[in-house]
């Protein structure tokens, strides 16, 4: 699980070169005492993605490589979204050693200019030579400390490296012994290990939706480590390895490819986002890939009958609207015409405004008379929600939400500026208690009046499959706070795993999708009975209220 | 070579196990091979005492008739009870004596809403069980459960909805001409949430309900029978969450209002009625309180086997709804004892406990349990008081 620490203490180089040698996957994640922050990909112990700030590539690196203090962040198992370093490390960090060496003391920059991010890939080779480099450099007068500090680390790296590739022989895995300390850029994807089964994710790991990809992943790994630890599904160990598509659709596809095809996962779980499985889904379905536990309530992935492929934990858009729909109408006793809709301009608003109107007309109400407004997709521009709601005045009473967090708040606060008083409800996917904190902090006051609709039990509950949740997050996730999305991870992990213990001794695709509909009625103590059946590829049509507090916190409450 | 090493491994592995289980079963706080302690905290001082006496005087007939038939795997059960005197502060401390010094395996059969609230966190963090309380609070039926709560019988909320389906479905009562008098606190706010869940079932906007109440610890009821008066000309009926002295008083005062009064299982039948009686006989009659429990002079197979253990083991006892309460509950506790197996402890007693379905007791509902359901019963049974204050069963359907 992720590995925090602190630069002051391990240099970037260091850190860099830890799982170099150890031929890891990982995304490193800097943070400068400024707060410009870096993410760094390893694949296979190739450092092939780059990025600081604006920089991206070799400059990234070299920014990196400069820090004296900040924090840093490992996530093991994360592939980069696409490959902008196209060198050795090994040459890299040596060419910044000599390049900071010659910069401090006042000379030009003897190495080559920095490579271009779409230069072409250079297959650079371990120098044979990177030995003699070293004392050459140390011989030099007051060398700039960073540069002793990087030559130093070099010296060890290479040891270490050699090192560790003769215990890996001598172990006789079947990792390629690396020759020397730096594989070649052009190294063959590590395909699961024998005795292994390899799950894939694609998922948002940098840009601002990045815990989102975080908790689900982190939640998914306690499930899995639990299988691990009781000896794996039939002698296999399980694994996760997730794809950063950095919460852009577009990149998503070319994640989930590097799933299938290099990868070769025998399923994929957990995938964030129903815009990036518009191009993530497809590919599963046309290599019969096990498409499971999706973070999204889209209606694509709900079709009736269920593809064969595709099973969800978690309850639709459409049945969180209409929950919401109905705790307006019949707990709050508003009308159609004091309703409004104010959702994003894409298949989640969409799947909420379909779920109002099929609650509306099972209530025998019109939902011609609500109000419906929208905003763009990746935008704050919210103006002509806001303005048509203010045109509304004072006969308006709820709101149903289908937006992100910065978003809602944000509606939530211009509305409340207007002197609106409205009951807000938001849906799962929305980080409640992001929103609780902006709100908290832009100083709104809130308090029983926004309800957020949630498909999981509040993390903080002592029923018996959340405290099994929380000690395993102790034991196996240090640092990593109890959330609803690590707690969805688990869960929808834990109905995987059942699924792969059922499937028999030597699991394929088709004889999990048997298993996993036989799962017909397991309690995991959520207070709901979860399963699947040829006709039902969800898990939970569970669906909890929580209503906010003037602090931010949120209790439960009845929703029928 | 590599053979070997493993056959050892699995050697070692099972003599691990072995110790370890062996370990676990030794160290488990209140239990040995020959007695498992339970402790309670009650009120056996104050105005509530009579509820912690009869909780008390039910859980030990129970553990006596088993403790005489060989107890439960060979292990005799026995009860620690403390007075907290319905104190939450008190509570408290007497509860951590009871888990400290007298280290005990379990609670069961505590009373009082506000006490357990107040030591509810401290069992949580030492992961202890608290079975069959006498409460039908919402904080002790949370969903999904707590891993540590199991409920034998049945909320106030439902007895709540109860009452106004009754009294909407058998009276024919408009959801409009229905009150909601409460204790203003959690007691009262868990009955409200049944109350108008009901009503929206009927699409009544409680916002429109008269809802009156009083203090905790007092008598004040002066306010709530103000308003129910100046609304007297259209009410029919009053649904009450209160004690059986609030109850009484706000029912004396009321005289002359033609209302029927409904109560929820707390406020004790018989203690309601010997007030009401002592009032006058206008009073009692007609009054209607639900139960989470059968009629406890009933002829059925349980509560004949009641009977008898009270009259056995406890002859100066009258049968007490509350003492039938106990007494059923530590059945179902036993039960799961039972299933726990020789190796006791919190976890094998919860995962025991969650494994019991349609257990039969011969009280008229099957009593189940499971990891999403920590609630044995949700049967409710009416009560109707004649003119002498006597219980006699009410249809509630």
């Amino acid at each position: 699980m992720a590995l925090l620490g602190e630069l002051g203490e391990t240099s970037f180089s260091d850190l860099v070169q830890l799982y170099v040698n150890g031929h890891q996957t990982v995304a490193v994640r800097v943070q400068s005492p400024e707060g410009d922050s870096g993410d760094f990909y390893l694949k296979d112990g190739d450092l092939v993605h780059a990025r600081f700030g604006t920089l991206a590539g070799r400059d990234a690196i070299r920014a990196a490589l400069r820090l004296k203090a900040g924090g840093f962040r490992v996530e093991p198992n994360v592939l980069p979204p696409a490959r902008n370093v196209h060198q050795n490390w090994m040459n890299l960090l040596l060419e910044e050693a000599l390049k900071l060496d010659e910069e401090r003391r006042g000379g030009r920059t003897p190495v080559p200019a920095a490579q271009a991010d779409d230069a072409p890939p250079r297959l650079a080779r371990v120098p044979t030579k990177p030995v003699a480099a070293v004392p050459l450099s140390t011989k030099k007068p007051g060398p700039g400390r960073k540069a002793l500090v990087a030559v130093g680390t070099l010296f060890v790296a290479l040891a270490a490296g050699a090192v560790f590739s003769l215990h890996r022989a001598e172990s006789g895995r079947s990792e390629p012994a690396a020759p020397s300390a730096a594989p070649s850029a052009a190294a063959a994807p590590v395909p699961a290990e024998a005795g292994e089964l390899l799950l894939g994710m694609v998922g948002p790991f940098s840009g601002s939706n990045r815990e989102i990809g975080r908790g689900m992943k982190a939640g998914l790994e306690l499930a899995l480590a639990l299988a691990n630890e009781g000896g794996g599904v039939l002698g296999k160990k399980l694994r996760l390895v997730a794809v950063d598509d950095g919460n852009e659709p577009s990149r998503a596809g070319a994640a989930m490819r590097e799933l299938l095809e290099e990868r070769k996962v025998f399923a994929v779980v957990g995938n964030v986002g129903s815009a990036e499985a518009k191009s993530t889904l497809p590919l599963a379905l046309e290599k019969k890939v096990l498409f499971f536990g999706a973070l999204s309530g889209d209606d694509a992935l709900r079709r009736n009958p269920p593809d064969r492929y595709v099973f969800n934990f978690r309850p639709s858009y459409a049945e969180e609207a209409a929950a919401a729909t109905h705790y307006l109408l019949s707990v709050r006793h508003y009308r159609p015409e004091e309703l409004a809709f104010f959702g994003q301009d894409d298949a989640y608003g969409e799947a909420g405004w379909a779920g109002l109107c099929q609650q509306m007309k099972k209530q025998g109400r019109d939902p011609s008379a609500v109000l419906r407004t929208r905003y763009a997709r990746n935008s704050l521009d919210i103006e002509d929600a806001v303005t048509k709601v203010g045109q509304a005045g004072q006969k308006l009473k709820g709101v149903v939400m289908f937006a992100t967090y910065p978003v809602a708040a944000r509606f939530i606060e211009r509305t409340k500026g207007l002197g609106a008083s409205l009951v807000y409800t938001a849906d799962s996917e929305v980080d409640s208690s992001a929103l609780a904190e902006a709100l908290v902090q832009a100083k709104v006051p809130v308090g029983g009046d926004l309800l957020v609709t949630q498909v999981v039990p509040l993390p903080t509950s002592q029923a018996s499959a959340v405290i099994r949740y929380r000690d395993l997050l102790a034991a196996h996730a240090l640092g990593q706070a109890p959330g609803s999305l690590s707690l969805e991870g688990y869960l929808a992990g834990t109905l995987l795993v059942e699924g792969l213990k059922r499937a028999g001794p030597v699991p394929d695709t088709e004889k999990l999708v048997a298993a996993l509909e036989g799962l017909g009625d397991l309690d995991l103590g959520v207070g709901a009975r979860l399963g699947f059946s040829p006709t039902e590829h969800q898990a939970s049509h569970k669906i909890w209220g929580t209503l906010i507090e003037p602090d931010g916190s949120y209790r439960n409450v009845d929703l029928e | 070579m590599e053979n070997v090493g493993r056959a050892f491994l699995r050697l070692f592995l099972a003599a691990v196990a072995l110790l370890g289980a062996t370990g676990a079963s030794g160290q488990v706080q209140g239990v040995t091979d020959n007695e498992v302690v339970f402790g309670m905290s009650a009120a056996f001082s104050g105005t509530a005492k009579e509820l912690g006496h009869q909780m008390k005087v039910g859980y030990e007939v129970a553990f006596a008739a088993a403790n005489d038939a060989g107890g439960t795997l060979g292990r005799k059960l026995r009860l620690v009870a403390e007075d907290d005197g319905n104190e939450p502060g008190r509570a408290l401390t007497v509860v951590k004596d009871l888990v400290e010094q007298k280290k005990v395996f379990a609670l069961v059969g505590t009373v009082g809403s506000a006490a357990i609230e107040a030591y509810l966190p401290y069992l949580f963090d030492k992961r202890m069980i608290m079975f069959g309380s006498l409460s039908g609070a919402d904080f002790l039926r949370n969903d999904p459960p707590d891993r540590w709560i199991f409920n034998f019988r049945a909320g106030y909320a439902e007895e709540t909805e109860a009452l106004v389906r009754y009294l909407v479905k058998v009276r024919h009562f408009k959801p409009s001409q229905i009150a909601f008098f409460e204790q203003k606190d959690s007691y009262g706010a868990t009955g409200w949430r049944g109350f108008a869940r009901q009503m929206r079932r009927y699409d009544y906007d409680t916002e429109r309900t008269l809802r009156v109440g009083y203090q905790r610890n007092t008598l004040d009821v002066d306010e709530a029978v103000k308003l129910v008066h100046k609304h007297a000309g259209h009410l029919k009926a009053v649904v009450m969450v209160a004690t059986h002295h609030v109850a009484a008083k706000f029912i004396e005062k009321l005289r002359g209002v033609d209302l029927v009064y409904g109560n929820v299982s707390a406020v004790v039948g018989r203690e309601l009625a010997d007030e009401l009686v002592q009032l006058g006989p206008t009073f009692a009659q007609g009054v209607i309180t639900t139960q989470v429990v059968p009629l406890p002079d009933s002829r059925a197979t349980a509560v004949l086997k009641y009977q008898e253990a009270l009259h056995r083991y406890a002859p100066d006892e009258r049968p007490d709804f509350v003492s039938l309460e106990a007494y059923l509950a530590a059945q179902v506790l036993m039960e799961g004892l039972k299933r726990a197996g020789k190796n006791l402890n919190t976890d094998s007693l919860v995962d025991a406990l969650e494994g019991i379905h349609g257990f039969e007791m011969g009280i008229g509902v099957q009593v189940s349990f499971g990891p999403s359901e920590h609630q044995g019963s949700h049967k409710i049974w009416g009560t109707i008081l004649d003119a002498r204050g006597n219980s006699l069963p009410l249809e509630l359907e």
